[in-house]
């Protein structure tokens, strides 16, 4: 096993080793030497540990997921060694360089147009013959390979063994054993990274294909390079005789019509020849020449038999147990979220409200006693009460992430959406929704099919984010006292339902066509690291923190003035309250008031502006007031309202980016409005008639 | 001890456990339905009702395989006991949440609280699966039936 070393850096004493990120100014060792730039793009197929060493070498705190495509996008990082700049760019995992999706297609894109001096495949070790696939393919791109063989501890419980050093004379390039999350082998990385950076020359080409495929692949490449396409032309050829439909695009880009008119006429030749199509003979001898590695290299002490992961999944994601097992954990969620962090909000409630308090006595200019003490505390104090609630969510959340049971989540509710005619690779998008829409949204560039995408992204804003959770837990906790956990948790409830439902009938009215078969692959259990886990909570927890102190600030000082303005005049009549009256009668079926309705309109800035607003509104005694103006049933109408009625600015801004049109945002505005007043109304009717 | 007798015990230890998890499952449902009166000095809850009858239905629906000896059947007791522990040490934290909004904040909303309203079934259950827990790791760690991953 190799060890990590700590290497020597003034900057950073007593750290495990000291890759330094440019970023951070008193990691430098040397200011004086000018360095040397290695650009490297880390590659690999879903969930095999990419992010995880990106963070280690960059000292980045990149999202960490134990479940495929949380990398929907690429990330740039730096790290120092010696007399080097290393350029790290962490690329969406994928399968193959086939690229359907548009996550594959940045992976690919960045490896053909972008040539990094070095690619690092970052492997499974335990699934080396899945994960070559890709290996040969970037090797046929010219790519100039270095293999991180991750997870390295994990092969002697699987009774695996891999002779590294056959691996890396019969692929002809170099391989380290890696165990990203403890950060070993990654010194012994950067200095391969070092040693191949310099000598940038590709990879010898280790697979011969039947004479036919061969004989057109020398054909194609002498007219690919008279076109001067960014690519390896002999990695063009093979992808024009597999009709790659992107490649095909862009050598018709560079002029190359008569190219893929010649690759038709060789396609059809070798089809007639072998009988079979030339995609196949290509995958085919792919994987006979996986299996000769894997024979060469790989030996197996046992065969295989079960493993606790597989014992746990035959109940996890049992056809009976599999959804029970499902609300438990979303309901322990809630219950941990409500009930444990309970105190903390009543500490912090205390704080802010003595501080208030102290506020209005020691100040003595009235109105800034009252901006300070109603509009700052009153606004992002009652905001910031909920702060361990979010915090909670989020430990949660990662503790089942990295535990593996959100993958199985996936899969579980994957065959019930498949059953009513959704796309599975949907649910992964709606889960990641629960933390913010807006990375959810994001994620959906992991579908292939461009109708199963875009339905995904208009019903992601339907799942309640952790901004909307402080609305919920506040009215919650007002009115439903002993049932406000499952108040709570009927919310989201609400919101899966919704979104499954508005998925299906866009789909059949609107986005008609094949539903592609989702493959996941499931991840092995992982008993979760303390550091990684709070890590992962602190970087989204602060977030929330971070729009406490900017935009909810911001908008509590705004309310503040709308309801003191004209200045002494009674707060009915103040400019704050005209806008709320004006909005009010649409309102009013559902029992809102002005103060809701000013709430409300604040809200669509980001959500969690609604409780600020609420609490500069009645000065700090929300509560009580909340009762007087609201029934039990306007009280769960305004939560579902909260829940549906518009995606907040950034998931607005991210659903017209990643549709690229401005229709889909109106369209989104539009349809969740409409819902959201209708399944309000409806919830005040019967909750009317049945209380 | 030869395999066969293990997962006999496994056997028969589950289906007791199972049983008795599902019947305070199943009270709990009775008393929030208002089939029966709370006698109890926990509060019934539905969710807390459903999760008991679950954990009950896993251990039970094990017992026939593990009685017929499949290595599968150790699926039904393992994931049971997970659930069974996840679930008490959730209600272990909101049993400390709840002392100190007695205790240290002295929270109004918590007059007359008592602990032994929060030792509820979830917590009272959860030790009686420790011979469960000796048991698997004899089989998986020690006598390496499964691979521990």
């Amino acid at each position: 096993m190799i060890k990590f070393t700590s290497m020597t850096c003034s900057g950073c004493p007593g750290k495990k080793f000291c890759f330094t990120n440019l970023a951070d100014d008193t990691h430098l060792i040397s200011t004086t030497q000018s360095l040397k730039k290695i650009r490297v793009a880390l590659i690999g197929n879903p969930n095999t540990g990419k992010s995880c060493i990106f963070n280690e070498l960059t000292h980045g705190k990149q999202y960490i997921g134990n479940w495929p495509g949380v990398t929907v996008e690429k990330k740039e990082g730096k790290l120092r060694y010696n007399s080097y700049e290393i350029v790290i760019t962490d690329l969406p995992g994928t399968y193959n360089l086939g690229a359907i999706s548009i996550d594959e297609k940045i992976s690919r894109d960045y490896i053909i147009e972008e040539k990094p001096d070095v690619v690092v495949q970052v492997v499974d070790s335990t699934k080396l013959e899945r994960n070559l696939y890709l290996t040969i393919e970037l090797l046929e791109s010219g790519a100039n390979v270095v293999l991180a063989l991750n997870m390295f501890d994990q092969l002697e419980a699987w009774g695996i063994k891999i002779d590294v050093e056959k691996l890396k004379q019969i692929l002809g390039l170099e391989a380290v054993p890696t165990v990203a999350i403890r950060g070993e082998g990654l010194e012994e990385l950067v200095k391969k990274i070092v040693q191949k950076g310099l000598n940038p020359a590709s990879n010898p080409i280790p697979i011969t294909y039947n004479r036919d495929i061969e004989k057109a692949i020398s054909q194609l490449i002498q007219e690919i390079k008279k076109i001067g396409i960014k690519a390896n032309p002999r990695w063009v050829a093979i992808k024009l005789l597999e009709e790659d439909q992107d490649i095909i695009e862009k050598v018709k880009f560079y002029g190359g019509n008569e190219i893929i008119k010649i690759s038709k006429e060789l396609i059809t030749e070798i089809w007639d020849k072998n009988g079979v199509h030339p995609s196949f003979l290509i995958s085919q001898t792919r994987y006979n020449f996986i299996k000769e590695i894997i024979s060469k290299t790989v030996s197996r002490k046992v065969e295989t038999t079960l493993t606790l992961t597989d014992l746990i999944d035959h109940v996890v994601t049992h056809k009976v147990w599999s959804l029970p097992i499902f609300f438990i954990v979303i309901w322990s969620m809630f219950k941990f979220t409500f009930d444990v962090a309970a105190p903390f909000v009543d500490a912090i409630d205390i704080t802010f409200s003595l501080l208030a308090e102290w506020v209005k006595n020691a100040v003595t200019i009235d109105w800034l006693g009252s901006l300070l003490a109603d509009g700052v505390i009153g606004g992002v104090g009652f905001v910031l009460v909920f702060f361990p609630n979010i915090f909670m969510l989020f430990l949660y959340m990662s503790i089942m992430e990295d535990i593996g049971y959100m993958s199985r989540a996936a899969y579980n509710l994957d065959s019930l959406l498949r059953r009513i005619g959704l796309s599975g690779k949907s649910i992964i998008p709606m889960l990641l929704g629960m933390g913010c829409n807006v990375p959810a949204i994001m994620s959906a560039r992991t579908i292939d099919s461009h109708e199963d995408r875009l339905v995904t992204i208009l019903v992601t804003p339907l799942i309640p984010c952790s901004a909307r959770l402080p609305v919920f837990i506040m009215i919650a906790s007002i009115f439903f006292a002993k049932m406000a956990s499952l108040a709570v948790l009927s919310m989201y409830f609400l919101g899966f339902t919704l979104a499954i439902l508005i998925a299906l009938l866009l789909r059949k009215i609107i986005f008609k066509g094949r539903i592609l078969p989702f493959i996941m692959e499931l991840p092995n259990y992982k008993t979760p690291t303390m550091s990684l886990t709070f890590s992962q909570t602190w970087n989204r927890a602060k977030h929330f923190l971070k729009k406490v102190g900017g935009v909810i600030l911001i908008l509590s000082i705004v309310m503040w003035f709308l309801l003191n303005m004209p200045y002494g005049a009674p707060i009915e009549d103040s400019y704050g309250a005209l806008l709320g009256k004006t909005i009010e009668p649409i309102l009013r079926p559902l029992g809102f008031t002005w103060e809701i309705a000013l709430a409300l309109i604040f809200g669509f800035i980001a959500k969690e502006v609604v409780i600020s607003a609420l609490g500069v509104i009645f000065s700090g005694a929300a509560e009580t007031a909340l009762v007087s103006i609201l029934s039990p049933a306007s009280a769960f109408a305004l939560m579902a309202f909260v829940l549906i009625y518009t995606p907040c600015i950034p998931t607005l801004v991210t659903i017209k980016n990643e549709t690229n049109s401005w229709k889909w945002l109106v369209v989104t505005l539009f349809y969740e409005l409409t819902l959201a007043y209708f399944i309000a109304l409806g919830i005040v009717l019967i909750g009317n008639l049945l209380f | 001890m030869e395999y066969e007798k293990i997962f006999k015990i496994l056997a028969f230890y589950s289906a007791f456990i199972g049983l008795l998890y599902f019947y305070f499952g199943l009270i709990q449902w009775l008393i929030f339905l208002k089939v029966l009166k709370n006698n109890l000095h926990f509060s019934a809850d539905l969710m807390s009702g459903f999760t008991l009858l679950v954990i009950g239905g896993i251990y039970v629906s094990g017992v026939k395989r593990l009685l017929d000896g499949e290595i599968k059947g150790l699926s039904y007791p393992l994931v049971a006991t997970i659930l069974s522990l996840g679930v008490a040490l959730l209600f272990l934290l909101i049993l400390v949440a709840n002392s100190i909004e007695y205790y240290v904040i002295g929270n109004e909303d918590y007059a007359g609280w008592t602990i032994i309203q929060d030792i509820r079934p979830e917590l009272f259950l959860a030790p009686l699966s420790m011979p469960i827990i000796y048991l698997l790791w004899k089989l998986i760690i020690k006598e390496k039936l499964v691979k521990p991953i």
